[in-house]
C-alpha cells in the first residue's frame, strides 16, 4: 500500500496533501467564518465603498455621478481640510505620547504592591466605564468658563481670571487632549500591568540585589519588559487618536475658528451634515493612507529596534 | 516567531480600515424609490409611520393621545410613533431610511433641513398631495408657512414654532439701576443696558450663541434680523450681508466679548449653554424662544426662577423676529402619501394641548387666536410678534452656516476685524453657493 502510494504523480500527492491539510483545519476555517464574515460585511465592503463613492459626487440622496479625481483636487486647495489635518497631527502626537508614557510608573507603581492597589487601579480605570457622551458633557460644565476647574484654580490662588478652556483658540485642542488623555489612561494602565504581570519576579529581585532604586528599575528592567506592551499601546493610541471625535463633537464642536476640529469630525460633518459624501469619502481615504502609512512605518521601525 | 506579525496585520486590517468604515459608513445604495401619490387612499387597512424630534421625554401623552384620536376618527389606520432625539439624527437616519427604501409616511424637520430633501426631491411638494393646495396654506400664519416654501412650492406642514423673546434677569436689571419694566426695545438699547449691567454688576449683559437653533439667535439673525443685512443678493447666487450696517453691528459684538459686556460662551456655545449662564445668573439677558421657560423652572431655585421675566425680542432692522419651526414633510417613498398628508395637517391642529405644557407657537392661525395665548406674557410674545425665517433656504445651509460660524467667531475673538471675517464669509459663502450640491 504505501508503495503503491509512492507511485502516485506528483500532481496527485499534492492534491491529496492540499486535501488532508483542509480536513485537518476545517475546524479552523469553520470557526474563522463569522469573523472573516463580520470583517469583510462591515469593515472591507465599506472602507471599498468608501474608495468607490471618492470618485463620485455621491449625496446619500440621488443618484451618483463619476467624477473622476475631482474630489482630491479639491482637498489640495481646501485650507479647512489643511487645518484638520494639522489638528488630528497635534491631538495623536499629544495622545499618543501622553497615553504610553504616562500610565507606566503608574503600573509600575501599583505592581509594586502599595497599598489600597485595588483601589487605585479601579479608580483609575473607572472613566473608561462611563460612556464617552455622559463624560464628556460633564468636562464641558467643568471646563467652562463659569465651570469648576476655573472655580477651583481661582480658589487656590492660582489663576487671577477664569480661563477659556474651550472657547480660546489656543486651550481649546489642549482641553480636548486633556478629556481624551483622562478617560483612556486606564485602558493603557491595565495593558501595562498585564505586561507587568507576565514578567519574572526574579528580575526585580536580582535588580534589588545590585542595588537598583526605583529609578534604575523602571529604565533597565520595566521598560524593556514592557517593550512589546509599549509598541502595541503605541499603535492603538495613534489609531484612536486619528479617530478622536466623540469629545470634540461635545466638548467644541471643532470651535472655535476650527482650532480643534480634527479630520475626523471634519469627514463627519462634511458627509453626514453637508451630505458630500463623496467629497467626506475622498477625506476619509487620505486620512486612511496616511494611517495605514503611519502605522507601517512605525511597526518597521519597532521590528527594526528589535 | 514575532509576536508582532499578528498585530500588525490585525491593525492593517481591522483597526485602520475600521476608521474609515467608521467615519463614512457606506450607505450602499445609489438612488431612492418612490410610493406615488395616487398609490394612497385605498379601502384596506393603513398603517403611517410618524417621526418626531425629541417629544418623548415629557411629551408623551400629548403624542399618544392625539394618536389615538386620530386612529379612532379614522378606522382602519394605525400610527406608529417614532422619536428622535434630535434633528441632527433626524436627517441621518432620513437619508438611511430613503436609501434602504422604507421610510417613514410623515416627518418630523426643521427648515434647517428641509432644502436638502426638497433639492434632491426625495419629498413631496404639497401640492401634488393636496387637491387645493391655496386652501390649506391659507389656514397657516404666512411666516411659518413660507418658511417651508422652496422655488416657488411648499414642502411642508407647519407643525409649532417659535419666536425668539427677550428673557432677563430682573434682580440683575434693579442691581444695575435700570428699570425692568422697560427692556431695551432695540439694539441700541440692548448694547448699551448690557455695558450698564457688566459695569455695575460684574456679570455679562447678555449671552448671544451662534449655533443653529434659530430662535435663540444665531450669525443670520446677527445680520439679517439685528442688522438688516440680506443674506443672499436677490438672485440668491452670492452673499450680500458684508454689508456696513452688519460690519458696525458685529463690530458692537467684538468689543462685547472682548471688554466682557457679552458672555463669552457665545463665542463657542449652544443655545442650552446660554440658558445655563442665565439659569446661574452669570449674564442679565438671553434672546430665546419662551420654551425655554420649562426648562429654567426645572433648573433653577423658584426664587431664582421668579426673577426672570418675558419681554418681546428687541427690534431689529430686519423687522420682525427671528423664528424657529417644526414641520412635517412626506418623503416621496411613503406608501400612503395622502393619508400622511392628512395625518400631519390633523397633528397641527393638536399644538394647542402642546403650547399649553410648554410655550410654543401654533402654525393654524385659528390656534393662534385661542384666548389661551393672550393669557401670560410667555404666549403673547409668541403671538403678538410678526415671525420671520432669516436664514437661506438652500441645500447647502449647514455649510454656510459653519463658514459664517466661524468667521464669526475669529471677529468675536479679535483675530479678524469685523469687516475681514465677513468678507472672507462673503467669499466662501459664494465657493458654496458656486459649487452647488
Amino acid at each position: 500500500m504505501a508503495q503503491a502510494r509512492r507511485a502516485e504523480p506528483a500532481p496527485v500527492r499534492a492534491a491529496g496533501r492540499a486535501w488532508r491539510e483542509v480536513r485537518d483545519t476545517r475546524w479552523g476555517w469553520l470557526l474563522a467564518v463569522p469573523a472573516v464574515g463580520l470583517i469583510g460585511g462591515f469593515v472591507l465592503y465599506p472602507a471599498l465603498n468608501t474608495l468607490l463613492f471618492s470618485f463620485t459626487d455621491f449625496n446619500g440622496l440621488t443618484p451618483a455621478s463619476w467624477v473622476g479625481t475631482r474630489q482630491y483636487q479639491a482637498l489640495v486647495s481646501d485650507s479647512v481640510f489643511h487645518r484638520t489635518l494639522l489638528n488630528s497631527g497635534v491631538i495623536t502626537v499629544a495622545v499618543t505620547v501622553l497615553l504610553v508614557c504616562l500610565p507606566l510608573p503608574v503600573a509600575y507603581w501599583i505592581h509594586r504592591g502599595i497599598p489600597f492597589r485595588r483601589f487605585f487601579r479601579t479608580v483609575l480605570y473607572l472613566p473608561v466605564v462611563v460612556p464617552i457622551i455622559v463624560s464628556s458633557v460633564a468636562w464641558k460644565w467643568m471646563l467652562d468658563d463659569n465651570g469648576l476647574l476655573n472655580h477651583g484654580l481661582t480658589a487656590l490662588g492660582l489663576i487671577d481670571e477664569p480661563i477659556s478652556w474651550l472657547s480660546d483658540p489656543g486651550w481649546a485642542i489642549w482641553s480636548v487632549i486633556g478629556v481624551i488623555v483622562w478617560r483612556a489612561f486606564g485602558i493603557y494602565l491595565l495593558i501595562y500591568l498585564a505586561g507587568l504581570a507576565t514578567t519574572p519576579g526574579e528580575l526585580f529581585e536580582a535588580a534589588s540585589i545590585d542595588g537598583a532604586g526605583h529609578v534604575r528599575t523602571f529604565f533597565s528592567v520595566v521598560v524593556p519588559q514592557l517593550r512589546g506592551s509599549i509598541v502595541l499601546s503605541s499603535v492603538i493610541a495613534f489609531v484612536a487618536a486619528m479617530r478622536t471625535f466623540d469629545e470634540i463633537y461635545v466638548l467644541t464642536g471643532g470651535g472655535p475658528v476650527n482650532a480643534s476640529k480634527n479630520t475626523a469630525y471634519h469627514i463627519w460633518e462634511t458627509a453626514f451634515s453637508y451630505f458630500k459624501f463623496g467629497y467626506g469619502s475622498a477625506m476619509a481615504v487620505v486620512l486612511l493612507a496616511l494611517v495605514l502609512g503611519l502605522v507601517m512605518l512605525g511597526l518597521r521601525l519597532a521590528g527594526r529596534r528589535r | 516567531m514575532d509576536p508582532i506579525q499578528p498585530t500588525r496585520r490585525r491593525l492593517l486590517t481591522g483597526g485602520a480600515l475600521a476608521l474609515v468604515a467608521g467615519l463614512v459608513s457606506a450607505c450602499g445604495v445609489f438612488g431612492g424609490t418612490g410610493g406615488g401619490p395616487d398609490s394612497a387612499g385605498g379601502s384596506g387597512p393603513v398603517s403611517l409611520e410618524f417621526w418626531t424630534i425629541n417629544l418623548k421625554e415629557g411629551y408623551t401623552p400629548y403624542i399618544e393621545g392625539a394618536i389615538r384620536r386620530y386612529e379612532q376618527d379614522h378606522p382602519g389606520v394605525t400610527v406608529k410613533w417614532v422619536d428622535i432625539p434630535d434633528f441632527e439624527q433626524t436627517q441621518s437616519k432620513l437619508l438611511a431610511a430613503i436609501s434602504g427604501g422604507a421610510t417613514p409616511d410623515v416627518v418630523n424637520m426643521t427648515p434647517f433641513i428641509l432644502p436638502k430633501f426638497a433639492a434632491t426631491n426625495t419629498i413631496y411638494p404639497i401640492d401634488e398631495l393636496a387637491p387645493d393646495p391655496a386652501a390649506v396654506a391659507a389656514e397657516y400664519t404666512p411666516g411659518l408657512w413660507d418658511a417651508g416654501v422652496i422655488g416657488g412650492k411648499a414642502y411642508a406642514i407647519p407643525f409649532y414654532g417659535s419666536v425668539s423673546a427677550l428673557i432677563y434677569n430682573t434682580e440683575l436689571f434693579r442691581e444695575a439701576g435700570l428699570d425692568p419694566d422697560k427692556p431695551p426695545a432695540d439694539w441700541d438699547e440692548v448694547f448699551a443696558a448690557a455695558k450698564r449691567i457688566h459695569a455695575e454688576t460684574g456679570v455679562s449683559g447678555f449671552v448671544q450663541t451662534l449655533d443653529d437653533f434659530n430662535d435663540a439667535g444665531n450669525p443670520s439673525d446677527i445680520l439679517a434680523g439685528q442688522a438688516g443685512a440680506p443674506l443672499l443678493s436677490p438672485d440668491g447666487k452670492t452673499a450680500a450681508f458684508a454689508t456696513p450696517e452688519a460690519v458696525a453691528h458685529l463690530e458692537q459684538y467684538a468689543a462685547g466679548v472682548k471688554d466682557g459686556w457679552i458672555e463669552r460662551t457665545s463665542v463657542n456655545g449652544g443655545v442650552m449653554d446660554g440658558a445655563k449662564v442665565l439659569a446661574q445668573e452669570k449674564t442679565a439677558m438671553v434672546f430665546l424662544g419662551p420654551w425655554i421657560l420649562r426648562w429654567l423652572e426645572d433648573n433653577t431655585e423658584p426664587e431664582t426662577f421668579e426673577k426672570f421675566r418675558v419681554a418681546a425680542h428687541p427690534e431689529g432692522a430686519g423687522g420682525a423676529a427671528n423664528g424657529f419651526l417644526q414641520q412635517f414633510a412626506i418623503p416621496r417613498a411613503s406608501k400612503n402619501p395622502k393619508q400622511a398628508l392628512d395625518f400631519a395637517r390633523y397633528f397641527s391642529t393638536t399644538t394647542l394641548e402642546l403650547a399649553k405644557q410648554a410655550p410654543v407657537l401654533p402654525a393654524l392661525t385659528a390656534t393662534a387666536k385661542d384666548p389661551y395665548f393672550q393669557s401670560s406674557p410667555e404666549t403673547k410674545v409668541l403671538v403678538e410678534q410678526e415671525v420671520k425665517f432669516y436664514w437661506p433656504k438652500h441645500p447647502a445651509v449647514a455649510e454656510l452656516f459653519t463658514a459664517l460660524r466661524t468667521e464669526f467667531q475669529a471677529a468675536l475673538l479679535g483675530r479678524k476685524t469685523a469687516k475681514a471675517a465677513l468678507d472672507d464669509a462673503a467669499r466662501e459663502w459664494n465657493r458654496i453657493l458656486s459649487a452647488g450640491q
